[in-house]
């Protein structure tokens, strides 16, 4: 047995798998290989180490979303807001980096696939009524506001929280725009089936 | 109680039945989310996986083919898409969320404490794997599953299991060469600034 057939098969061995032909005799004689079993028995007592870390499991949150799905699914309807809006607590650690990302792709939306929203929709009033703020951006709307309409993936969306069906093709949204160019809040419009 | 096999249940699911539904999600959740943990170092991350896993499973509960093996493992490569696409998308996240999972936090005990700091090593050695290696290591090694189990989950050959198996604790054991005993750092460095 070489010294590459013995480090192969020793892992198995150690599983319990039976023990090729030569094994015992390479381990005896070769220190090089009784070297390398010195180190894996390191390795293998620092993952029996881990142990610990894996007892625990998913936190309720994620039972009750996964129970309110499946009773959506079995109302043949949309995904529930509640579901969604735990999700989002799901993600808390990591919300300000989704900002980021939302700001980005909704501004990089705008000035590739923008369309002009419905007109009146411009008022502060009118914005803070219906539009989700984005996360990080606050609603303090000035009069030069604009909206903006855009079609994003599902995923996307939900991905910001919203409560957006993940089986349907694509979502017509309003992006309220400030002055500065910066989008601010979010509000569903139409979903493409 | 929970008697019903996992096509049982599952057949139940597809006619509306939540109590199978509930069944599914208490056998198979924790084992997802250790997974997703393990691979991720995230809970966020782990929760999402889980929950996307039992989303992809309502949509495609049809798809599972009992022929082609057990449903635990089918389950398990569902999730495992999903959380590779989750790590694809949010890219590496080496966080201390697992460090707060753990409960010696707060102990004044020295030797807790040295417990606790090599494991946080070997964690980091583990996250710090290529992921290819490191679903291995997580599957064969803290989920014990066998090989052909493994293969499965990941739907490669059984020898590509051994050789990324082999392969991956290679890349541990010089990781964690300073944990030997006898090493001139780790383990005694540890102890020894624990004595001072």
């Amino acid at each position: 047995m070489t010294c590459a057939q013995f480090e192969q098969a020793v892992l198995a061995v150690w599983r319990g798998e039976p023990a090729p032909e030569g094994f015992e005799r390479h381990a005896a004689q070769c220190a090089a290989c009784a070297r390398f079993c010195e180190e894996q028995e390191v390795v293998s007592a620092a993952l029996a180490s881990l142990a610990l870390d894996y007892v625990s499991g998913p936190s309720p949150a994620v039972e009750r979303n996964v129970m309110l799905a499946f009773a959506d699914a079995s109302r043949g309807g949309q995904v529930a807001p509640s579901r969604m809006d735990a999700a989002k607590r799901l993600r808390g650690p990591v919300w300000k980096w989704a900002a980021v990302a939302a700001c980005l792709l909704a501004g990089v939306l705008l000035f590739r696939y923008g369309v002009p929203g419905p007109e009146g929709e411009s008022s502060a009033q009118a914005a803070e009524a219906v539009f989700y703020a984005l996360p990080g951006m606050p609603l303090d709307i000035d009069p030069a506001a604009r909206v903006m309409r855009v079609r994003l993936a599902p995923s996307e969306l939900r991905r910001f929280g919203f409560p957006v069906d993940l089986r349907r093709d694509a979502v017509e949204a309003d992006v309220l725009v400030g002055r500065d160019g910066l989008p601010r809040g979010v509000r569903l419009v139409s979903v493409s089936e | 109680m929970n008697a019903e096999s996992d096509e049982v249940l599952l057949a139940a699911v597809s006619n509306g039945d939540a109590r199978a539904w509930s069944s599914l999600y208490s056998r198979h959740a924790k084992r997802v989310y250790r997974f997703g943990l393990a691979m991720c170092g995230s809970i966020p991350l782990a929760e999402e996986a889980t929950q996307e896993a039992f989303l992809a499973l309502l949509d495609r509960s049809g798809r599972y083919d009992p022929s082609r093996g057990p449903f635990a493992t089918w389950f398990l490569g569902v999730a495992r898409n999903k959380v590779l696409g989750l790590l694809r998308r949010e890219g590496p996240r080496i966080t201390g969320d697992v460090n707060r999972a753990t409960s010696e936090i707060g102990s004044a005990d020295p030797a807790g404490l040295l417990a606790a700091e090599m494991r946080s090593a070997v964690r980091g050695a583990v996250l710090a794997l290529p992921e290819k290696y490191r679903e291995v290591v997580v599957l064969c090694e803290l989920d014990e599953m066998d090989y052909a189990a493994a293969a499965a989950v990941l739907e490669c050959p059984v020898g590509t299991v051994r050789s990324r198996l082999h392969r991956a604790r290679q890349m541990l054991a010089s990781r964690l060469a300073p944990l030997r005993p006898g090493a001139e750092s780790g383990v005694q460095s540890a102890e020894e600034r624990w004595q001072r």
